[in-house]
């Protein structure tokens, strides 16, 4: 009968599948839904046959497992068919149910499957079957979590991961959780391993319990001093529904969603202080590392600059490494180190590089040489330092061809003191408006240029006002009558140069006609002016004496040469009280 | 009046000034630096100098390693023709040394412009070339005066006389007040920290170095601290004292 229902089942695979569409390539497996299980529970093992190109398939022969109770010899078979760009693929699963009798490690060996004629084996896997504990020992707790730390005895730097861990009975569903964000690992340099995916479930016996767990946050804690350091417990806000029954169709209305709030207890690690390494450089680097040295142009001329790279690239407290320090080669200056480190999270550790600068100038041409070093470095999983070495690197300086001398030991100094002194001088230079030559260039020719332009405006008015002119020139005219005067040897026509020198004059001053004076005319025209009256009366006598003198019997050229020194004097007089 | 009193106060000094100078050489040509220092620095305080005066008080210096008082007597000598060319060759020297021993500063360019602008640029000059075109702009605008010709050029040409030589006499005097805010300076102490307040206890970003040549500003020093700008731009208070001003 057994024969009938496979010869029916490969009779009816064959004509529901074109061999033509089938692909190459046909696989076999083993596996149970559970990898731990407890003991008087079941589990299912799934015998899988895929490929594209097969026709026949003798059903699997399972073995008899120790421990376990196979509870119906019938396995239970599902198919399943897709084409992926074209390539067909068929799945085969045959599925036996065994239940746990015993505790311990039960060995499933490879089973045979045997598919169009061909022989192949399923590859062989382990089970673990546990004690069952009492049902009510955990009763209470249906969801818990926990910190769970990788080390709880490290050494200072050394890369701790911690896990919050939720752990919940399968019946109960999570449908949400809140991390409290306020954690502080107080003596750690921490850093979130955390990528922001939902967390998976899955499942897991504790303490003799199936339970299911998912991690929440995952940190890596690296700590940086020695002694006691306890990590505070964290929060959890959990938003769960209890009491699940897929069958029960009032369980989705009525299961009783909740929201708890979850602690974690205080976990304390005892770290260790860091063994002195033996030898290298200490830089304090714990974890694995691929340390490396570069120079980034070795030769150069005086001037330039060279930069020493070191770089470490891998796991560990790359953020607690301190800067190696190489000694610095005569003829170079240290020039602003600089340094950065770029963490690469993820893969359930902290990785990343760290990168030190150092930039040397060469002051002075030769070969100088970076000596080897050798960087220490603590590897906690086999408790002891290490080394990794650097090689030495020789850097050449040249001299720099467009500088002159380059330094004091190839072109001494030598100057003489200067013994013949200098001019003296301020010691403070004085400043633009202390000048006096500004000063002098700036109110010199505004000076000469008023005087200009008042000259200008008074040649202007001789030329164009009369009355003006005549009175500048007054003087001139009468000048030129006492000249007539002197110069003639008619005394009678002296007079009346001399006559025609004073009336001419204050005919002039005073702005009179300038001929057809009468002589009291003149007088009054004088005093009008504002002369005293002895200067009138004075000119009154000397006219008066100029009209008779034609009749007065004539003088010597004495007498005639003194008249014309007062009248000189009288002009002036006249000239004097006209002035205004 | 302030140049007759110079001039004055120079002719009666400048017997005891040949007197120290002398003996500064002396002492100099002896190998006591020190002592040379205090004779040339005798006729300083007095308000006199020459050239010959700030080259030996440079070599005074350069014997003792003071490099920095060295850098700033030199460029001081530099100002006087006599002395330029020797006080020039001393300026490598010591440019060369206090490379060795100060690091390097990256220069911003606008503060190489500003401070050369404010040590270097002849103001003088330009005053005399304000005065010059002041001169000729007022000669022609004279001879217009007296004798007035119909063309136009020349009225033109003595206004733009005149408009250049104020631009030029606002330029110097503009320039002359900021270097009277702003002079320009040198560090003379080996290492001084740059301190973000006038205060001993203030941060520090970095430290200025014997040679550095820096931006004072007088407005915001105290009597006790020096607020400079060093070429690449960064500033603070030093404690007063360690930067003489040009």
């Amino acid at each position: 009968m057994r024969k009938i229902g496979d010869r029916l089942f490969g009779l009816m695979l064959w004509v529901l599948v074109p061999a033509a569409a089938m692909a190459q390539g046909i696989t076999v497996s083993a596996a149970t839904n559970e990898t731990t299980l407890m003991k008087g529970e079941r589990v299912a093992l799934n015998v899988t046959v895929s490929g594209g190109d097969f026709r026949n398939i003798g059903r699997p022969l399972v073995p008899e497992l120790p421990g376990l109770t196979l509870l119906s010899p019938q396995p239970s078979t599902s198919t399943s068919y897709s084409i992926v760009n074209g390539v067909s693929n068929r799945t085969y699963t045959y599925t036996y149910v065994y239940q746990a009798d015993r505790v311990g490690r039960v060995n499933v060996p490879p089973i045979p499957v045997t598919v169009d004629g061909t022989t192949y084996q399923t590859a062989p896997f382990t089970l673990t079957v546990a004690e069952a504990a009492e049902r009510e020992s955990r009763s209470t707790d249906e969801v818990f979590v926990r910190l769970e730390v990788s080390d709880r005895s490290p050494v200072v730097g050394q890369q701790v991961i911690t896990e919050l861990v939720l752990y919940f009975k399968p019946e109960i569903e999570i449908r949400g959780f809140q991390v409290d964000p306020a954690w502080r690992a107080d003596g750690f340099w921490s850093e979130s391993l955390t990528d922001g995916s939902n967390p998976t479930a899955e499942s897991v016996i504790v303490d003799g319990v199936r339970l299911r767990k998912a991690v929440l946050a995952r940190h890596a804690l690296f700590p940086n001093r020695a002694g006691d350091l306890t990590l505070s417990g964290r929060e959890v806000d959990v938003t769960l529904r209890a009491n699940v029954r897929y069958q029960d169709p009032f369980s989705t209305f009525f299961g009783g969603q909740r929201t708890e709030k979850i602690r974690t207890p205080d976990v304390r690690l005892q770290v260790r202080p860091l063994p002195a390494p033996g030898e290298g450089l200490d830089l304090n680097a714990v974890g694995r590392f691929r340390i490396t040295r570069t120079v980034s142009n070795p030769e150069i001329v005086t001037g330039e600059a060279v930069e020493i790279v070191t770089r470490i690239d891998g796991s560990g407290n790359l953020a607690l490494i301190s800067r190696p320090e190489y000694a610095l080669p005569d003829g170079f200056e240290r020039y602003q180190p600089s340094e950065d480190l770029e963490l690469r999270p993820g893969g359930g550790e902290v990785s990343g590089t760290r990168t030190f600068r150092d930039v040397w100038v060469a002051r002075s041409a030769g070969t100088y040489r970076l000596e080897a070093a050798a960087i220490a470095v603590y590897d906690p999983v086999a408790g002891r330092h290490g080394t990794i070495a650097l090689p030495a690197v020789d850097i050449v300086v040249s001299r720099d061809p467009s500088a002159g001398a380059t330094s004091v030991a190839e072109r001494p100094f030598v100057m003489a003191p200067v013994a013949a002194n200098t001019p003296w001088v301020a010691v403070a230079t004085p400043r633009v408006w202390a000048l006096w030559w500004l000063w002098a260039a700036a109110l010199v020719p505004v000076a000469a240029y008023v005087v200009a332009r008042q000259q200008r405006a008074r040649m202007d008015r001789l030329r164009t006002d009369h009355g003006y002119r005549r009175r500048v020139q007054a003087r001139n005219r009468a000048d030129a009558h006492l000249a007539a005067a002197e110069a003639t040897t008619d005394v009678k026509a002296a007079y009346t140069a001399l006559h025609a020198a004073v009336a001419g004059v204050i005919a002039d001053r005073i702005g009179l006609p300038e001929a057809g004076q009468a002589d009291a005319a003149l007088v009054g025209a004088l005093a009008g002016a504002g002369a005293d009256p002895a200067l009138t009366d004075a000119v009154a006598a000397f006219l008066e004496k100029c009209s008779t003198i034609r009749f007065a019997p004539v003088g010597t050229r004495e007498d005639l040469a003194r008249e014309t020194g007062e009248v000189r004097a009288l002009i002036i007089r006249i000239l004097q009280a006209t002035e205004a | 009046m302030n140049h007759l009193l110079f001039l004055f106060l120079l002719w009666f000094q400048s017997g005891a000034a040949d007197d120290h100078f002398r003996e500064g050489v002396a002492a100099l040509r002896a190998g006591d630096a020190s002592q040379a220092i205090a004779h040339f620095n005798h006729v300083r305080e007095s308000g006199i100098t020459s050239g010959a005066l700030e080259l030996n008080l440079a070599l005074a210096h350069l014997r003792i390693d003071s490099l920095g008082m060295a850098a700033y007597h030199f460029r001081l000598a530099g100002r006087h023709p006599e002395t330029t060319d020797l006080a020039n060759q001393g300026l490598v020297h010591v440019s060369e040394n206090l490379a060795r021993r100060s690091p390097g500063l990256p220069v911003l360019g606008l503060n190489r412009f500003l401070n050369r602008l404010l040590s270097e640029f002849p103001l003088q000059r330009l005053a005399l070339a304000a005065a010059g075109m002041f001169l000729l702009g007022m000669g022609l605008r004279i001879a217009q005066v007296v004798n007035p010709v119909a063309a136009r050029w020349p009225r033109w040409i003595a206004w733009s006389g005149m408009a250049l030589a104020g631009a030029l006499l606002v330029a110097a005097v503009g320039v002359e007040l900021a270097r009277v805010r702003h002079p320009i300076g040198l560090v003379v102490v080996r290492e001084v920290p740059l301190r973000n307040g006038p205060d001993p206890a203030a941060a520090t970003d970095l430290n200025a170095f014997e040679g550095y040549e820096v931006r004072v500003d007088r407005g915001r020093s105290t009597p006790q601290w020096t607020h400079i700008t060093l070429l690449n731009g960064s500033d603070g208070w030093v404690p007063a004292g360690v930067v003489r001003i040009f």
